[in-house]
Order: C-alpha cells, then sequence, then structure tokens
C-alpha cells in the first residue's frame, strides 16, 4: 500500500469522524427534547410528571415506526431532504441529515430509558419543596440519570459509527465508503481490512471512554 | 400555622382510600397520624402536602383554603411546605450541602446567601464539617438529618414527616425524634408525622388521629389515648406496643408472669401509677387479682399504666371491684384486644 493509498484511509477516517460527530450532536439536539417529553407525559407511576396520556402515545407511536425503518431505506427516502437542506443528496455532508434522523428516535428512547431510571421519590420530593415541572427536568431529572444517559450517548454513539459505514454503500463517503468501493469491488482485501480495523478501534475507543466517564459519575456520589 | 381538614374524600378506581377525614391540626405542636398500612395515611399526606387533589372536601391553611391551588399559586404554597420521607429521597447527583441548596436554588437565592444558610442549617441538624459528603456516604440517621435541613432551608410553617423514621434502627429513630422535638420548638413549626409506629406518637407526639380504613376512628391528645383509648384499632396499636407478644420477647416494659393474658385490662394513669390501688381495692372488695402481664411506660410527661389481670370472686364483689377501681380513676376493660 502507497501513500496514496494511506492518504486515502486517512481522508476516509476523518469523513467518517465528521459525519459521526455531527450526527451524534444533530441526533441529541433532534432526540434529547423527544426523550424527555416522552418521559414527563408518561402516566403518573411510570414517573410522569406532566401526565399527557394522548400526546405521549403519539410520540411512542412515531418514535417506534422510526426506529423499525430499515436504515438503508430511510436513507433514501431522506434523498430529497438532504437536497434541500444541504444541496446535495451525495457525500459526507449530505449523509449526515439522514444518520441524525435515524438516530435520534434511538436517541429519545435511550434518554427515556435512563430518565425513567431516576427514584419516583426523589421527583416527587422536588415536586413536594415546590420545583416548577422544567427545574425538576433541568435540576433533578438530567443530574440524577447522567451516568445512565453518558452510557446512552455511548451507545448512540457506536450506533452511528455503523451506520456510517453503511452510509458509504450509497454514497456517503468515510470508511464505509472505502471499504465497499475499494475493498469489495476492486478486491483490495488490504483495504477492507485497515478499514474495519480503524471502524473497530474507533468502537473501543468510544466503549471505554464512555464507560470511564459514567463510571466516574457515579464514583462521586 | 394551623391547619383544617373538613370532609376529605379520595378515591382510587374502587378504593375508597380517603374516606370523610375532618381534622383540625393546631398550630405549634406535634401532631402523629397513625394508621396500619393500608389505612389511607399515605393518600391524606399526599393531600394535605398539596401533592394530590382531593375528589371532594376543603383543606385550610391559617383559614386559608389551599385545595385546587393552581400554577404559580400552588408552587408558592408548597415551598413553604418542608417534607421529609422514610427513603429520605436526597440527590444522589448532589453531595450534603448542595441537597440543602437545592430548595433555597429554585426560590432563586442569592448564591452568597446560601451558602451561610446552609451552614446554619448543616450546625442545626448536627452535621457540621460534613457538607461535601456525597449522599451514599452517610448512614441512614445522617440522611435524614440532611433531609431535615433541606426541608427547613426555606423556612416553612409546616413540615411533614412521612414515615420519617420508619427506616431507621430505634437509638437512630431516638435522636432523630429528639431533634424533631428540638427544631419544633426552636421554630414554632407545626409538625405532623405520619407513622405505623405507636413508639413514635408516645415519643415525640402531643395530639395524635387514629386512622383506619380511611376514616378517622379516633383522635385527641396522646396521654388521654393512651389512658384511656377508645377504638379497637388504638387498643390493637397499645397492645402490640406494650402487649403479651413483646413481653415473651423479653421487652422490659412489660412484666409477665403468665402466657395467657387476663379477662381485663386496667389502664392507670399518672398518680395511680404510684398508689398500692390493687391491694386496696382486693381488700376492700374481697376479690383476688391474678395479674397476667404488666407495666408502666411514660407518655409526654405523664406514667401510664397497663395491666392484663383475671378478677376472682363473685359477680357481686367483681362488680363492686370494678366500681372501686373506676372511682380511683383506672380505666377498666373487659378482656384484653
Amino acid at each position: 500500500m502507497n501513500a496514496l493509498v494511506w492518504n486515502l484511509i486517512l481522508t476516509s477516517t476523518l469523513q467518517s469522524l465528521s459525519m459521526v460527530f455531527f450526527s451524534t450532536l444533530f441526533s441529541l439536539i433532534l432526540g434529547l427534547p423527544v426523550g424527555i417529553m416522552l418521559t414527563v407525559t408518561s402516566p403518573e407511576d411510570q414517573g410522569g410528571i406532566i401526565p399527557m396520556p394522548i400526546l405521549n402515545n403519539i410520540l411512542s407511536r412515531i418514535v417506534n415506526v422510526l426506529r423499525s425503518f430499515p436504515f438503508i431505506i430511510l436513507m433514501i427516502l431522506l434523498f430529497p431532504l438532504s437536497r434541500l437542506l444541504i444541496g446535495t443528496s451525495i457525500g459526507t455532508t449530505a449523509a449526515i441529515v439522514p444518520l441524525s434522523i435515524a438516530a435520534a428516535p434511538f436517541v429519545a428512547r435511550v434518554i427515556e430509558t435512563a430518565l425513567k431510571e431516576v427514584d419516583p421519590g426523589v421527583v416527587q420530593a422536588a415536586r413536594a419543596m415546590g420545583s416548577t415541572n422544567f427545574q425538576i427536568i433541568r435540576k433533578v431529572l438530567i443530574p440524577e440519570a447522567l451516568p445512565s444517559l453518558v452510557s446512552g450517548v455511548t451507545l448512540t454513539i457506536i450506533n452511528l459509527i455503523g451506520y456510517s459505514a453503511m452510509a458509504g454503500a450509497i454514497g456517503g463517503g468515510g470508511l464505509g465508503d472505502l471499504a465497499i468501493r475499494y475493498g469489495y469491488q476492486r478486491f483490495r482485501g488490504d483495504i477492507m481490512l485497515v478499514a474495519v480495523v480503524i471502524i473497530l478501534v474507533l468502537v473501543e475507543i468510544i466503549q471505554v471512554v464512555g464507560n470511564r466517564i459514567s463510571a466516574r459519575l457515579i464514583a462521586r456520589r | 400555622m394551623q391547619i383544617a381538614l373538613h370532609n376529605l374524600q379520595r378515591t382510587y378506581g374502587t378504593l375508597h382510600a380517603v374516606n370523610g377525614v375532618s381534622l383540625s391540626i393546631p398550630s405549634n405542636t406535634i401532631y402523629g397520624i397513625i394508621g396500619k398500612s393500608g389505612a389511607g395515611k399515605s393518600t391524606l399526606v399526599r393531600l394535605i402536602s398539596l401533592l394530590e387533589q382531593p375528589d371532594d372536601g376543603e383543606i385550610y391553611f391559617d383559614n386559608v383554603r389551599v385545595d385546587g391551588l393552581e400554577g404559580d399559586a400552588l408552587i408558592q404554597r408548597r415551598r413553604r411546605i418542608g417534607m421529609i420521607f422514610q427513603n429520605f429521597n436526597l440527590f444522589s447527583s448532589r453531595n450534603a450541602e448542595q441537597n440543602i441548596a437545592y430548595p433555597l436554588e429554585i426560590t432563586g437565592t442569592p448564591k452568597g446567601e446560601i451558602k451561610g444558610r446552609v451552614d446554619e442549617l448543616l450546625a442545626l441538624v448536627g452535621l457540621e464539617g460534613r457538607g461535601k459528603a456525597p449522599i451514599s456516604t452517610l448512614s441512614g440517621g445522617q440522611k435524614q438529618r440532611v433531609a431535615i435541613a433541606r426541608a427547613l432551608a426555606c423556612s416553612p410553617d409546616i413540615l411533614f414527616c412521612d414515615e420519617a423514621t420508619s427506616a431507621l434502627d430505634p437509638q437512630t429513630t431516638h435522636s432523630i425524634l429528639s431533634l424533631l422535638k428540638e427544631i419544633q420548638q426552636k421554630m414554632g413549626l407545626t409538625v405532623v408525622m405520619i407513622t405505623h409506629q405507636m413508639e413514635v406518637v408516645r415519643d415525640a407526639c402531643i395530639h395524635v388521629a387514629v386512622l383506619d380504613d380511611g376514616t378517622v376512628a379516633e383522635e385527641g391528645l396522646v396521654t388521654d389515648l393512651f389512658s384511656n383509648p377508645q377504638s379497637a384499632v388504638t387498643k390493637d396499636f397499645l397492645t402490640h406496643l406494650v402487649g403479651v407478644d413483646e413481653a415473651a420477647k423479653g421487652d422490659d416494659r412489660m412484666v409477665q408472669w403468665s402466657k395467657k393474658r387476663g379477662a381485663y385490662t386496667l389502664r392507670f394513669r399518672g398518680d395511680t401509677t404510684d398508689q398500692p390501688i390493687l391491694s386496696t381495692v382486693s381488700r376492700a372488695s374481697g376479690v383476688d387479682f391474678n395479674i397476667r402481664a404488666s407495666g408502666v411506660q411514660r407518655v409526654g410527661d405523664v406514667e401510664i399504666g397497663t395491666m392484663f389481670v383475671d378478677i376472682n370472686g363473685t359477680n357481686e364483689q367483681r362488680d363492686n371491684a370494678i366500681a372501686l377501681l373506676r372511682e380511683i380513676g383506672v380505666v377498666v376493660e373487659e378482656g384484653v384486644l
């Protein structure tokens, strides 16, 4: 493998990292409010502070439908949206749109699960002290659930690394694209191997760092 | 702050958890609400702490109606109520002093003021220097002290204690009750203690209401309730407190001579516990007393004796003896619960 190939690998890795970084960011921006909504509007016995059964049901259904959508098809369906927002449906930047939307419902569920783990007694205490709903969310639910939230975000990033590799199949760029176009279609097993190893290493690093942060947060309590 | 409840009702499906509770809780006192599990205590406390709305009935704090408050008015009212819980319900993401600071933070107290107030509160509950301690490093008693400090942070006029000592061992329970009594005196609070432990009522409360099946079975001064209980539930609570069951386990408050319970329960109060009443009555009426179990305990400032006896003699002698006992001020009940 010559310098040109290594250069290609470096570019692809950076593309993958930027795809994962921005899609994590946007999926959090989209998913966090939905996750919070899912929690606070749930029935009171499930820790809801503003029970709204109808809204909760609707949100829950939307999240389920989006989550069960095969990613590759979602991506194709979202080509027009990418074109509208980015101006193109091909390339790393364009891939961030479907990646964010695909990961958002996952993020919403992860956040909902984490927030629902918070002891209902603690929420009751906060309510009895005269906290507003916003104060309960910001000063009680989120800080109390922080270790689980960090684990959830770790899981999201790892999922997005996988999704971003798939996005390569339809012109998203990055390591997945490299592995398919060079490794698979041009029979370059060595490039394929390097791409896969880099993905594995990325996943491992994220997992270790995420676990450490979560463990440190718990140890401080 | 005086609390008045008028005919409170709360139903969950077909369960009538609170069924027509009317109570008048005087200001500046410790008021106990005792009941077995399922008697409706938890629901009642959720209603009077304004966490839940009653289906029917009225709640007044100092003659101001507070049930049905909504939005900002409700939040402002809750901020002047302190509450502590069986499981402490402290924020694990905050250390001791951050927990105490929470009510101050949400009411927009300036940072500089918070620090001073938190130190004051830590001293009040006897936790000076432990402010930085993570909650998980504190013992149960220390956690409840932090919870008390947090409940008092905004200088409430009412403090609700929801089974606050139920998760603590007897010594710690004792120290927490002492602390609550001391704080009540110092701050002139109205403290409402919800509990299933008669010991808590005996050691800390002035007034008590006995809750059974969603209604008030009996209500009054703790000393009256101990010396002359009226309802079956109250008698049951007292029997378990000083009963033959406990005596058999070696509880020193109740001395027991026989495994069988007596045919009569005698309750002595105050001075009568110091007098040789049984021998006097025995000589005067000609009956013989057989003491099955007996003991004296302190309720507030008053000593209250309980004795399970058989009375042997003719019907006439027995009636005479009972009349004499009642004349002296002993409460005589047939049978033991």
